[in-house]
């Protein structure tokens, strides 16, 4: 079998548009996620993983059994994911990826758009990448590192194990997912039929981050009922409910919003308004990585409907509150071998690995919540969901070694 | 009728017993079984037969007129506009009744040839807003004053204290619901009213008056009364709508009114990676709306006052639309709307600079008065006629826009007449039959008006 580099794999994939697509009937939302999906089925074959299928929602499922001698003890299986889809926000046809084969520093200017520029002073990350290799697209569309490093990362370290019957593993699941970019990545993931223990997305960026706390989340819908009337005969009768919903929104701290926070720190986030004069209603985000501090935003918005229903008394303002999804931590803390071991591989790796919160949901978080623990490795992406999107070329390298590092590992550690 | 000037609402609820020792008269059925006679029919019998039959309109239809039913009475119409002599009475396929009265004068009157075709229209339909089904029309001859019982629903008498303009007509006959339904005197009063004039002038050989064009519309309630009025086909010069209210009180001004858009593009962007990043449309949205005054409001303003309505706002974070209205009596000063909405936009534009706020203004509709005022003999001659009846006539702004808005705006200026109605759209609907009978007059007198001008 010829040897290929994490580079030729992840050209491969990059140039096949995998693009999804929002509020799609179908599922997955685009057909041409099946050209990289059944790419990956053809491939993990190739490399002779004995049990590969791909079900009618697009999920392929793979399992490299264990190279264990017998007699030796139970390591619990471990899975991998990476997601095919790219983000609907930027075109995903036609990607010309850029190789930059020794980067020297500065800025990067992309040939197919000269307006587009990757400044040096907003990509930290690129330090890290001085003297290495980089691969960016040519400006017109996004790259895709987000997630086809992912699946490059995960196909080479497979192939490293197959080709390395001195490497010992567990039986190692492996899926590849749909969707993920328009927020279904998970909604038809059988973990049962996955069989892992334990899993892993490799879906992060930084070179040596790992991520395995999430957001806790609520959705917060906030409903005004005003009267409507023909305005021409409304005085005294008629309650306008976009006055009064626009008069809650303009009182939300806007200290306490996604636009001027970061880090750990919490927001509340009116993201869909729908209103007439009768119904007014708006959709609220509630994030804090410490689940109790959910309630805290909750009578925030509690305290602003209180003080506009005293200027619209006539008003009926209804709040509801619904549980989203909750910080990952709380599931992958319970067996807390999932992140220790992962950090253990990335320093085997030669990385000074950190924990690195997200601000969001991942699919590792839904699957979390389900009962599959699965923290996040990085891929040396950056910039996703950009025309300015590039990934270090060395970062996929140390991904494929801490994947490899992860699945012996488990196998040490089960004596 | 959609848009009255009064502002008056009798719908308050309350447990207080009817003193009035009120003569109600269930007349629907008996009602229902005069054939249209050759004999002269009274208004009152016209109007209780016409409110018997189930017209209700219904927004958001696809078909014209918006329900089927609305032609039960349009046939009715036609069959005894045909039995009064009227030969040229149609039904079109939109369920509109035209038809004709040729001028009466000699050949040596000096209006033969220079007095212009007016016209006469009402509309079938009642309002979606409460239901049609099944009225029971309550007729009190001799109103004694007091609060009156609907039987339907003892608990919601019409007051007296609500509806000062009963008080003026103790003694007189008034015609209420059951308290179950609404009455449908908008605007079968209108209706009943055009017809008795109708008949007087196919009967009286002795009235002379110059070509009076009738028709009757559908669905005047769902805003599409004039949608498919054929404005030739009817063939008058000048015209009135019979759909207004309190006796006395006639329309010629309207609003005018203008429609404005304000877009708001942010930025979105995930929200877990926004710092510095992000604009929220919405939030710049709401601030904007929250910047509107608030005593130029529909809810705060009344009379010859102006507003501003925003009446919808939808969005998310990318992009927002806030849609509103505009009115204003005074054409020319509908731009000081728009310039209190800039204003607002300004000041939130520098909280907000990134993000992109445009505000798009589209004309509406205008104040009738303004065509009105070009020929005003069509508001002056309704005046006069008006008085001649003894409805101590006074102009009144409606609040809004009327078909006769429409049919300016398009070339046919038409003002409002009242009917004698109260309270439309509710359980607590009534009119006055004396009301009635002063519009009837009203109508004859001012044909009679524009014959006796021309010379």
């Amino acid at each position: 079998m010829i040897q290929q580099t994490i580079l030729d794999r992840f050209l491969r994939y990059a140039v096949i548009d995998t693009q999804s697509k929002d509020d799609a009937e179908s599922y997955p939302s685009t057909q041409k996620q099946f050209d990289l999906l059944n790419l990956l089925v053809a491939e993990l074959k190739e490399l002779g993983v004995p049990r590969v299928e791909i079900d009618e929602h697009g999920y392929v499922f793979a399992t490299l059994p264990s190279n264990l001698p017998a007699g030796h003890p139970a390591v619990p299986p471990i899975g991998f994911i990476a997601h095919v889809d790219t983000s609907p926000e930027v075109s995903g046809a036609n990607v010309k990826p850029q190789i930059i084969k020794n980067y020297q520093g500065g800025d990067l200017t992309l040939p197919g758009d000269p307006t587009i520029t990757i400044l040096e002073s907003e990509n930290p990350d690129l330090k890290l990448a001085i003297g290495k290799m980089i691969v960016t697209s040519d400006g017109t569309t996004l790259l895709g590192a987000d997630d086809k490093a992912g699946c490059a990362i995960i196909m080479t370290a497979l192939q490293h194990v197959i080709n390395n019957p001195s490497v010992p593993h567990g039986d190692i699941k492996i899926g590849f997912t749909p969707d993920e970019e328009v927020g279904a990545g998970t909604k038809y993931f059988d973990i049962k039929k996955f069989g892992a223990q334990f899993a892993y997305t490799v879906d992060g960026d930084t070179p040596g981050e790992l991520n395995k706390e999430t957001f806790s989340a609520n959705t917060c819908i906030v409903t005004v009922h005003g009267r409507d009337i023909h305005p021409g005969t409304a005085k005294n009768i008629m309650v306008n409910s976009v006055r009064v919903i626009a008069d809650i929104i303009a009182r939300l701290p806007k200290n306490m919003a996604p636009e001027t926070t970061e880090g750990y720190e919490p927001y509340i986030h009116p993201y869909v308004l729908e209103g007439g004069v009768g119904k007014s209603s708006i959709k609220i985000l509630f994030r804090d990585f410490e689940t109790k501090g959910l309630d805290e935003l909750r009578k925030i918005v509690e305290q602003v409907v209180a003080e506009v229903q005293t200027m619209y008394p006539k008003a009926k303002i209804e709040m509801q509150v619904i549980e989203s999804y909750r910080n990952m931590r709380e599931g992958v803390e319970k067996d807390p071998r999932v992140i220790e071991y992962l950090f253990e591989a990335a320093k085997r790796a030669g990385m000074d690995p950190v924990w690195k919160p997200i601000r969001g949901g991942t699919d590792g978080s839904r699957l979390t919540a389900d009962g599959l623990p699965t923290p996040n490795i990085f891929t040396g992406g950056a910039n996703y969901h950009s025309k300015r999107e590039w990934v270090s070329v060395w970062g996929m390298e140390k991904s494929v070694d801490t994947v490899v590092q992860l699945m012996q590992i488990w196998t040490e550690k089960a004596r | 009728m959609r848009l009255f000037a009064g502002g008056e609402s009798g719908t308050k609820t309350g447990l207080r017993l009817c003193s009035a020792a009120a003569v109600l008269l269930l007349l629907s059925q008996a009602v229902l079984a005069f054939p249209s006679r050759s004999s002269a029919d009274s208004v009152l019998s016209r109007f209780l037969r016409y409110v018997v039959i189930d017209t209700q309109s219904q927004p958001d239809a696809e078909t014209t007129p918006s329900t089927a039913k609305q032609l039960d009475l349009s046939r009715l119409l036609l069959r005894e506009l045909r039995d009064l002599g009227v030969t040229d009475a149609v039904l079109d396929e939109y369920g509109y009744v035209y038809a004709s009265i040729p001028s009466d004068l000699p050949a040596s009157h000096p209006a033969r040839r220079a007095v212009p075709a007016v016209g006469l229209i009402a509309h079938v339909d009642t309002s979606p807003d409460v239901t049609g089904t099944n009225v029971k029309p309550q007729v009190i001859t001799a109103y004694p004053g007091g609060d009156i019982v609907l039987p339907g629903n003892p608990t919601k008498p019409l007051r007296a204290a609500e509806n000062p303009k009963l008080q003026p007509l103790v003694g007189t006959t008034i015609v209420t619901t059951d308290g179950t339904t609404l009455l449908g005197a908008d605007d079968k009063a209108g209706c009943a009213i055009i017809m008795t004039a109708v008949e007087r002038l196919m009967k009286d050989p002795s009235f002379l008056h110059g070509d009076v064009k009738i028709c009757f519309t559908p669905d005047e309630e769902v805003d599409a009364g004039t949608r498919h009025f054929d404005l030739k086909r009817f063939g008058a010069q000048f015209a009135y709508t019979i759909d207004g209210g309190t006796t006395g009180e006639l329309n010629k001004e309207t609003f005018s009114a203008n429609s404005c858009v304000v877009t708001v593009t942010g930025r979105n962007t995930h929200p877990g990676d926004a710092k510095g990043v992000m604009v929220n449309a919405m939030r710049v949205a709401a601030e904007i709306v929250s910047r509107l005054p608030k005593d130029l409001a529909p809810e705060t303003t009344d009379g010859d006052q102006p507003f501003i309505h925003p009446h919808e706002m939808t969005g998310d974070v990318g992009e927002a639309r806030i849609r509103m209205l505009f009115r204003h009596f005074q054409t020319e000063r509908l731009d000081s709307l728009k310039r209190i909405v800039e204003l607002a936009v300004q000041q939130v534009r520098t909280m907000y600079p990134k993000a992109v706020i445009t505000v798009d203004v589209k004309k509406s509709y205008r104040n009738m008065a303004d065509k009105i005022a070009e020929d005003p003999r069509v508001a002056d001659y309704v005046f006069e006629g008006a008085r001649r009846a003894g409805a101590k006539p006074y102009w009144a702004p409606v609040r809004g826009g009327t078909d006769g808005s429409d049919l300016t705006e398009a070339g046919l200026p038409t003002p409002n007449v009242f009917t004698g109605g109260e309270n439309a759209h509710s359980i607590h609907e009534w009119v006055s039959v004396q009301g009635m009978e002063r519009s009837v007059q009203t109508v004859l007198e001012t044909l009679r008006v524009w014959v006796d001008s021309v010379h």
